[in-house]
């Protein structure tokens, strides 16, 4: 990750961004292509590896892990709730820049991306244009996140699962947040939490059992309505996807856009320094709205098929091999 | 090739560990086939001609699934069932199911004979599958079954000659599975009933087919979540159930109850609720109104029992009204079984009860018969056996599978025979087996421990290294009769300074048991030599005890001696240990010793050693009983064997000489000096033994009783216990003290091993010798706890020896002394156990009139202590229905003709009294009584050959109408004779009867 561009350079990716000619080949929208693998650790409850190519390759890992409830001491809500810890980490050898304490505050602020766009239970938010069809999602109650939270509680008021999400960024090659939350989506779906029964044991204390069988489990109820991320970088007057990282360098603005599959916004972050005129804002988000939901499609399809194969080969006896990090 | 198998674990914390194995598949994982050519094995287990049964064409290998084992573990146990493939899946789930099952199917996958073949399905390429989506642990499992049967079907078929594999489920639907994918299955029904053989037939364990399905008679037990929660919360009590060894029908546990310890007594078939004896479970306790305020009554037979259920109803009523004005005695907590935590179920030695039999003789189809246990606290047990009358009058072992809620007794399934009731070798394989001694041979690998030179040992010059040389002492040893295996000798030695030198040698075992290997294992599980009044038990190869170890005279042994310089009162002056050598001058019985002290004109150094022995014996013996050391008694007996046949000819009791106590002294100096020792070398691990003091409970009714005739008994201190006993004298009855110790003996608690680092330091004690400290070191031979010790003090003696973790270990130490206690009291009761069976062989076709003394009161009944013969037996205090001959009249109840006064703790007769009169006529505590002893042949099972042969006591003296029976002498009196019959017809008016029966004991 370099952390400084010339004037030359930038003037070159400026030019080439406002004549739909990117330095990579590629046209203002067009996406890298994406490598995505579930299932690559088997420790894990869930896991998936992201790369995009060109460089950014994103481990995400799933622990589903058994804590107390956490209740908001002033509301009282949050007795009948699992929760979702995020926790993004970027490793030193992905960049110069990540050594020693370099990449602090990379960390935190995906970090913070991620619990507010996934766990954090605020309602969906409502763009103009998009006011309808935002009622959906919070209507069944589930965080922006998409997941239900209820779901993870085992013994309400006492005990629930807890679903520790870690992301490590093992290279960076431009646009980590949408990595990460291909990652995070695809992690989660894989995701299996073991299936618990409680037991009533009179006087109104519960105990449950957790069932040893690996196979025996439950998906995410809400997976599929968990947001992915599209970011959009303003270079110039024009706005472009999945940047490079000398792109990145040449941003004025950068926007997040969280999406999900119904094409309902989840979130919304704003970046650098620069500012968008509210025309090219709502431009902007219509745009990664649109684009996410394809994505979404398009990774959906993918980890269909990838399932559905594995499946196919167990039920013929032959080992399920995942490619993890022998891939090319 | 590599696959993955993962699993989920909740750790202890609570967390949720995902496990993921790798999990390697081979491809030379052989069959096994004697015949199969493609295999490589070396040593194939299963034989070319398998097992033939007519369901099937072609001889085939067995391969059961997992509840074949778990339910049918019998029938796989009989010999006619070879050549079985026990898959890898299956013996896993066994593992995990049962662990004793697990074990029996290891024993016989070891033996050779049975040509079980494990096959290691789940590592093998071809047989390994992965379980599906939405498949059950089972059914992968079963599925797992199905792959590897078809594997060796496919595997075999071409092998000459034609062979092939049956699979054996119970499972309906994995049969119909099979037969889909085209291979054989069949039930264990089908398979057995094809082999017609009647005796596996009736091992098949048939939970299902027994169950009337009726009308539920026991509460349900509660979920072990439930229980274990309750347990929590205090609610529910845990324990281990011991039922009353007089009724069944009344059991306790020990537990603390709301912090103190105490006991609460189950009373009654459904507070029981299918609990058996030995079984741990969760009690509730009953509320205060139901507590119980009277003794336990005797319950004999079916209609007793009814009639004692119905009267407890009534009684607990009664308790419940009377509570309150009978505020002095204490009521007794009762409570229920709720759940039962863990089944302590075994197999059962009994036999059948022969009215449970109504087929015709010679009928061998199927029919429910009752078997009754020698215990007499297990239940009767409810079995299908289609060889009832071939089993009529033998002694059987049977298992317990199921207790349904609908079936008023467990459901069991019969295993083998052992023989025939009332012969001799048939009964003392019943008492071993019953007291759970093991008495199998030595194993070869146990022998293989033995010095190789076998009888032929000898003291070599190397075994002198690290040993001191005694053999020129003057060293005897002094033991009962006919003894070859002595522990222990002594020697003294007048020093110049006018002391002793005292030496104790001890044979030294642990030089031929080394810790850790077969044979010490074998010893440590033992625990003890069994003595039998026929036949001893060893614990140790005979080799090592009768000979090698044994301290023979003219012999050079190896010893562990303990030696201490004393003054001229016995004083300890000092003490040291060492291994040694000596060489015996004489082995004497205690006659000869005790002779040898007596005759003037022996003057020989072994001799004059005895004497200044027996001189400090007397001394040391003072000071112990000065310092408060217990002299109790015990009948004990000793019977003359014929020579050939080991029939019993003659009973004494044992006598005691001074000489006895010449080498217990010494003995118990020994014990204490070790102890010492080894407590200071091992605080947290010595192998110690202590006596605690016995509850004050224990002695209430023993000490109402005595204040009848004025005599106190202070049982603060064994002490003041001492002084009270020897101070109880009366002088009419010279056998009051003697029967005042055996029952103060039985009000004593049981003594027990301990690891030091268990118990604090003041439970040490040893009340019973009023020592502080105590263990056994002085017979190796027979005690394996004398082993450790000897190890123990080796260590202590020996700074430059190394030892292992076996004598440091406080928990490796605290599981030993469990089951060093647990073997000991089962010894002891086999050996009671034997006695008893020899007694019942004495009093065969006899009967006897002796004096004896009552000893316990019961609600209806009394137990009568015979000295003479050192037995005792119960006297009913009801009015003996005949069944044979009022049969027709059976409702008719006993009826009470003493009753119980719990006030005086005596049975009185039943008239009412007035103020300060006595009842005419009473059975108290230490009463003199009359009885005449015989044989009680058909007490159970209905019939001839007495299945529970019980000695039989009838009153003769004091006369009481109803109870006592005319003796033997007087049979021939006609006048005896009307009494009798008139008796019997005049049952009803018993108020007659009884003014009669008082007259009568006045006059």
């Amino acid at each position: 990750m370099p952390s400084l561009i010339s004037p030359a350079e930038r003037d070159y990716i400026l030019k080439g961004i406002e004549c739909n000619i990117r330095a990579d080949g590629r046209q203002r929208p067009d996406y890298r292509e994406v490598i995505l693998e579930t299932g690559v650790i088997s420790q894990t409850s869930g896991s998936s590896r992201v790369r995009l190519a060109g460089g950014t390759d994103v481990l995400v890992s799933v622990k589903a892990d058994i804590g107390p409830v956490l209740v908001d001491p002033e509301t009282g809500e949050g007795a009948d709730k699992g929760q979702i810890i995020c926790n993004v980490e970027c490793a030193p050898s992905a960049s110069q820049q990540f050594e020693g304490r370099g990449a602090d505050e990379l960390n935190n602020e995906l970090t913070q991306m991620m619990t507010r766009f996934l766990s954090h239970n605020t309602t969906t938010l409502s763009t103009p244009s998009s006011t309808t069809s935002s009622s959906t999602a919070a209507s069944n109650n589930n965080g922006a996140g998409g997941i239900n939270l209820s779901k993870l509680c085992i013994i309400p008021g006492e005990q629930c699962w807890i679903l520790y999400v870690d992301a490590l960024v093992l290279d960076y090659g431009g646009n980590l947040v949408d990595a990460v939350f291909m990652g995070t989506r695809a992690a989660i779906f894989d995701t299996r939490i073991p299936k618990t029964e409680v037991q009533d044991l009179g006087d109104g204390n519960f105990d449950f059992e957790v069932l040893d069988d690996a196979e025996d489990t439950e998906v995410v109820e809400g997976r599929e309505d968990m947001p992915i991320c599209v970011t959009l970088n303003k270079i110039g007057a024009r706005h472009i996807v999945d940047a490079s990282p000398l792109e990145e360098l040449c941003t004025e603005a950068k926007l997040v856009v969280a999406v999900n599959r119904s094409g309902e916004l989840c979130g919304l972050q704003k970046g650098q320094d620069g500012g968008i005129e509210p025309s090219l804002l709502l431009e902007m988000i219509q745009f990664g709205k649109t684009l996410g939901q394809t994505l979404i499609k398009q990774l959906d399809a993918k980890i269909k098929a990838e399932a559905e194969a594995d499946m196919i080969k167990r039920q013929n006896g032959q080992p399920v091999v995942k490619l993890g990090f022998f891939a090319q | 090739m590599l696959r993955q198998k993962a699993f989920m674990k909740k750790t202890k914390s609570g967390k949720v560990l995902k496990v993921v194995k790798e999990h390697y598949l081979r491809d030379d994982i052989w069959c096994s086939v004697e015949t199969c050519k493609v295999c490589e094995h070396s040593e194939p287990v299963l034989s070319a001609v398998p097992s033939i049964n007519k369901a099937y064409r072609l001889p085939h290998y067995i391969i059961p699934d997992t509840n074949i084992f778990i339910n049918q573990i019998d029938v796989m146990e009989h010999p006619l069932i070879t050549n079985v493939i026990v898959l890898q899946t299956v013996l896993e789930e066994v593992k995990h199911l049962s662990l004793p099952i697990y074990q029996r199917v290891r024993d016989m996958i070891a033996n050779k004979e049975k040509r079980f073949y494990v096959f290691s399905n789940e590592h093998h390429r071809g047989t390994f599958i992965e379980k599906l989506k939405d498949e059950s642990p089972n059914d992968r499992n079963d599925r797992a079954i199905r792959v590897a049967t078809k594997w060796y079907g496919n595997h075999i078929k071409d092998l000459n000659p034609r062979v092939s594999v049956v699979m054996m489920t119970d499972d309906a639907g994995n049969r119909d599975k099979a037969t889909a994918d085209g291979l054989q299955a069949i039930s264990v029904k089908w398979y057995i009933e094809a082999l017609d053989n009647a005796e596996i037939l009736d091992m098949m364990s048939s939970a299902k087919d027994l169950d009337d399905g009726q009308k539920t008679i026991y509460d349900e037990h509660l979920s072990a979540a439930h229980v274990s929660n309750g347990i929590k919360s205090g609610k529910y009590l845990q324990g281990k159930l011991g039922i009353s060894s007089h009724n069944y029908l009344e059991g306790s546990i020990y537990t603390k109850i709301n912090g103190e310890e105490g006991t609460i007594l189950i009373v009654g078939r459904s507070n029981l609720n299918r609990a058996v004896d030995g079984d741990i479970i969760a009690v509730e306790l009953l509320p205060k109104s139901e507590w119980r305020t009277t003794p336990t009554g005797v319950v004999v037979d079916e209609e007793e029992e009814q009639a004692e259920e119905e009267s407890l109803k009534a009684e607990q009523e009664a308790a419940a009204t009377a509570a309150k004005e009978d505020a002095l005695d204490t009521p007794q907590p009762c409570g229920k079984v709720v759940g039962i935590i863990r089944r302590n179920w075994r197999q059962y030695c009994g036999f059948i009860d022969r009215k449970s039999v109504h087929t015709p003789a010679g009928s061998s189809a199927p029919v429910n018969v009752l078997f009754y246990a020698m215990e007499s606290k297990i239940p009767k047990i409810k079995i299908r056996t289609r060889q009832a009358h071939s089993l009529l009058g033998k002694r059987i072992i049977v298992a317990i599978d199921s207790w349904p809620r609908t079936s008023r007794y467990p459901i069991g399934h019969f295993i083998r025979a052992l023989g025939e009731a009332g012969d001799k070798s048939t009964e003392t394989e019943v008492l071993l087996l019953e007291h759970d001694v093991p008495f199998h041979e030595f194993s070869k690998q146990v022998l293989s421990f033995l010095p190789v030179e076998g009888e032929n040992w000898v003291v070599q010059p190397e075994h002198f290294a690290g040993r001191e040389d005694f053999r020129s002492l003057n060293v005897c040893s002094i033991d009962p009769p006919g003894c070859t295996d002595i522990d222990d000798a002594l020697h003294v030695i007048p020093l110049p300074n006018g002391n002793y030198q005292v030496g104790v040698h001890i044979a030294d075992v642990t030089h031929f048991v080394k810790p850790g290997n077969v044979m010490d294992q074998e010893a440590a599980s033992r625990g003890t030599t069994v003595y039998l009044v026929d036949k001893r038990i060893d614990m140790l190869p005979s080799l090592l005890g009768t000979n090698l170890c044994s301290l023979r005279s003219n012999v050079e042994r190896l010893a562990f001696s303990c030696i201490w310089e004393l003054n001229k009162d016995a004083e300890i002056v000092n003490v040291r240990f060492t291994k040694s050598v000596i060489a015996s001058k004489a082995s004497l019985t205690y006659e000869e010793a005790q002779n040898r002290i007596d005759d003037a004109s022996m003057q020989d150094d072994v001799t004059s050693g005895i004497r200044i022995l027996n001189m400090l014996a007397k001394k040391l013996k003072q000071r112990r009983l000065d310092m408060g050391a217990l002299t109790l008694a015990s009948p004990e007996v000793r019977f003359s064997l014929e020579r050939d046949t080991q029939d019993p000819v003659d009973v004494e009791m044992k006598e005691l000489k001074e000489t006895n106590a010449l080498v217990e002294e010494f003995m118990l100096l020994a014990n204490i000096s070790v102890a010492r020792k080894i407590y200071e070398k091992f605080p947290d691990s010595a192998m110690l033994r202590c006596h605690p003091q016995p509850p004050s409970a224990n002695f209430e009714k023993l000490e109402k009783a005595v204040a009848r005739f004025g005599i106190e008994i202070d049982h603060s201190t064994s002490k003041t216990l001492s002084d009270s006993l020897d101070n109880a004298v009366l002088p009419e009855e010279p056998y009051f003290n003697k029967l005042l110790r055996i029952m103060t003996t039985r009000c004593m608690m049981q003594a027990l091993y301990f690891c030091s680092g268990a118990q604090i330091e003041q439970e040490f004690r040893h009340y019973g010798l009023a020592t502080d400290i105590y263990t056994h070191f002085t017979s190796p031979i027979r005690r394996y706890s004398d082993v450790m010790v000897h190890r123990q003090l080796h260590a202590a003696i020996d700074s430059s020896l190394s030892y292992g973790d076996e004598l440091t270990d406080k928990e490796k130490m605290n599981d030993l002394c469990g089951n060093l206690n647990h073997r000991n009291r089962m010894a002891q009761q086999a050996a009671r156990s034997s006695v008893e069976l020899f007694t019942h062989l004495f009093f065969k076709n006899k009967t006897e009139e002796e004096e004896g003394y009552v000893i316990r009161i019961l609600k209806n009944a009394f137990i009568v202590l015979v000295p003479k013969y050192g037995i005792e037996g119960i006297v009913y205090a009801s009015a003996k229905v005949s069944k044979t001959a009022d049969s027709g009249d059976a409702a008719a109840q006993p009826q009470p003709i003493l009753v119980y006064n719990p006030e005086t703790d005596c049975l009185q007769s039943t008239e009412t009294l007035a103020e300060g009169e006595t009842p005419k006529t009473q059975v108290q505590l230490f009463q003199k009584v009359m009885v005449q002893i015989s044989i009680d042949d058909d007490l159970k099972g209905g019939g001839e050959g007495g299945m529970r042969q019980k000695l039989k006591m009838e009153l003769l003296k004091p006369w009481i109408e109803g109870i006592s029976v005319h003796g033997i002498s007087n049979k021939d009196d006609p006048e005896a004779h009307a009494v009798t019959s008139k008796k019997r017809e005049e049952a009803p008016v018993q108020a007659q009867d009884k003014k009669r029966a008082g007259k009568r004991t006045k006059a």
